[in-house]
């Protein structure tokens, strides 16, 4: 399977056997609840007859594996239970919820890319002079700093204090303002996320840069940038067209790795700013404990990782020919 | 991990040179403070002066008041115990399940190897963040739960790195010689393979003790770490979010003790790295 179709099916079938093992691990979860979940979800001055009534709609009166079945079953048909406290389908609720998550989070990509990239050129131009440190210790900087701590300066700054940009919410989902064509609704969108997606992107723009610095670097040393130099090509010929197009595979397969601790960052960036995603509903649900719902945002969580881990996946093998053969070749 | 993927080229010579005297200073000043964190602040962290809350830095008060009155030096300092105890306990256990997971899934290859390999896959099928929210749910807040949950985010990382490196090293011919001279598998781990995995093991331990920090701090500002009154970090930080407006130093204190932390640590893995790993061999496995 050296085609690019026959890689994304072997890896969609691989996908399909993940996914099995992270329904049961989630699954797992109530498992390894302390004491009665009933109780601990209801609290210890819940009423006998609630805690019964809880039993019985969780099904932990049953056995474990009929449970499991029964919850795997729910899922293939997209019944994920109900919410214990707001007592509405649990899809239903991620349905709501999801959107708002995939936009913070695709902005925050874009910011990530656009930056680390900008700053990983200009430091691998720069080799060994000032803007390199410098840009070197901001990465380093951005890479240590906390994403809900920065988040919060940001806020402070830019909302308490210039007043530029809204605290916390949401504005029109942007998809949908940028369809509309009304270009203040589009810009009352943007004004809601900027400061979330350059929270966000922040911390993945400071890793992207140090990336794309040192792919730069080897690329510019490669044979094949060499002979463009002695061409006479342009100089910016050589970098964006040479060697900037070898140096972004491995920033693309990183990039792959960086998603989970991106959709994990959006949790904190959605508390920071009230962003009404599914980190906030998952902050909720904990703090409520109510797990019917935490399972399903969990599970949509991995859905979703798993499924831009594919997207990354082709990227990298539509760039480099070299992934599809290790992949048939370890099949 | 946050610093893992920062080979030696992705740094001028001017930071790399610098990386290991910083990183060991920040962290030895983190664990001095946190060891004699009575010394070095004399106020109970817990006491309460209500008529003194949110006064700002003073002789008696050197980072000022929290909202309760707390002296916030004496929070930060006591902080630090949390924060280490819990990321050096959860890198701890993680290295050792990790560790234990590679050596025989790289020894033992064939069946076991894949069975272990699986179970790694699975764990990464989660946003690490997010499975550690899930972990700490179900177990109840509190440092242990934080402890266990961030070591079972992290030992699949270790698994995969001890694994490659073993997978390699049982291939090599000193090896080969071992084990045809009747060297039992276990005297062929902690001989020949456990030395080279050190080396590694101590890069990416140091990265994960970082990350595992800012992950406790992520969740005690959600409010799923530690509780209060004990004092965290994260959740310092989580009430000063509340006085932006008249009291920015309270979420700018913790803040920049997470940040320094963490960044202690990561320069430290960096530079242990550029001695012990010059060719980025990490960076690939």
């Amino acid at each position: 399977m050296r085609s690019l179709p026959g890689f994304l099916l072997r890896r969609l079938l691989l996908t399909i056997r993940t996914l099995a093992g992270v329904l049961v691990l989630v699954f797992a979860l109530m498992e390894i609840v302390p004491g009665d979940p009933a109780v601990v979800f209801l609290g210890e001055n819940a009423t006998e007859d609630a805690v019964r009534s809880l039993r019985s709609e969780l099904g932990l009166d049953e056995p474990l594996l009929t449970r499991l079945s029964r919850y795997a079953g729910g899922v293939v048909r997209g019944d994920l239970g109900e919410s214990i406290f707001q007592r509405e389908p649990v899809l239903e609720l991620i349905g709501s919820r999801l959107s708002a998550t995939l936009e913070l989070a695709a902005a925050a990509f874009i910011v990530a890319l656009g930056a680390g990239m900008t700053l990983g050129i200009a430091s691998a131009l720069a080799r060994g002079r000032a803007l390199d440190v410098i840009s070197s210790i901001v990465a380093q900087l951005g890479v240590s700093m906390p994403v809900f701590w920065l988040g919060i300066l940001l806020m402070a700054w830019f909302s308490v204090g210039l007043r530029w940009f809204p605290a916390v919410g949401r504005g029109e989902p942007l998809v949908p303002a940028l369809l509309s064509g009304d270009s203040q609704v589009v810009m009352s969108a943007l004004r809601y996320l900027v400061l979330p997606a350059v929270t966000l992107g922040a911390h993945h723009a400071a890793v992207v840069s140090r990336l794309v610095r040192a792919s730069m670097i080897e690329a510019m040393s490669e044979d094949y940038v060499r002979a463009a130099r002695a061409r006479g090509l342009p100089s910016a010929n050589v970098v964006f067209g040479h060697a900037l197009t070898n140096a972004v595979v491995p920033v693309v397969n990183v990039l792959g790795v960086r998603l989970g601790a991106l959709l994990g960052g959006a949790v904190l960036t959605e508390a920071v700013f009230g962003w009404p995603g599914l980190g906030q509903l998952a902050v909720t649900a904990i703090s409520q404990r109510d797990f019917p719902l935490v399972q399903g945002i969990v599970l949509t969580f991995a859905l979703v990782f798993i499924l831009l881990n594919i997207a990354v996946d082709a990227i990298h093998a539509g760039l480099d020919p070299r992934i599809r053969l290790e992949a048939s070749s370890g099949a | 991990m946050q610093g893992s993927i920062h080979g030696s080229v992705s740094r001028p010579p001017q930071v790399r040179s610098a990386s290991l005297v910083i990183g060991a200073s920040l962290v030895a000043a983190v664990v001095l403070v946190a060891t004699f964190a009575p010394w070095f602040a004399s106020l109970d962290p817990d006491v309460m002066d209500m008529g003194n809350r949110l006064a700002g830095p003073s002789r008696d008060h050197v980072l000022g008041t929290d909202n309760f009155g707390r002296d916030l030096w004496s929070r930060i300092a006591y902080g630090a115990r949390v924060s280490l105890a819990v990321g050096l306990g959860s890198v701890a256990l993680a290295t050792l399940i990790g560790a234990g997971v590679g050596l025989v899934s790289g020894y033992c290859g064939g069946l076991v190897d894949r069975l272990f390999m699986r179970v790694v896959d699975l764990f990464l099928g989660f946003p690490p963040f997010v499975l550690a929210m899930a972990l700490v749910a179900a177990l109840d807040a509190g440092a242990w739960s934080v402890g266990l949950a961030l070591a079972a985010v992290f030992w699949t990382e270790v698994a995969r790195l001890v694994r490659g490196i073993t997978l390699a090293e049982v291939e090599r011919d000193h090896v080969a010689a071992a084990r045809a001279m009747g060297a039992s598998p276990l005297r062929v781990i902690l001989r020949h393979v456990l030395p080279r995995v050190a080396g590694p093991l101590s890069i990416l331990s140091t990265l994960a003790i970082g990350t595992a920090i800012v992950s406790e701090a992520g969740l005690s500002f959600l409010g799923f770490g530690v509780q209060p009154p004990t004092p965290t970090w994260g959740w310092t930080l989580s009430y000063g979010m509340q006085y932006l407006r008249t009291d920015m130093w309270l979420a700018t204190v913790p803040g920049l003790a997470i940040m320094l932390t963490v960044l202690g640590f990561n320069l430290l893995g960096d530079g242990l790295r550029d001695r012990l790993d010059p060719k980025g061999r990490l960076r690939h496995s």
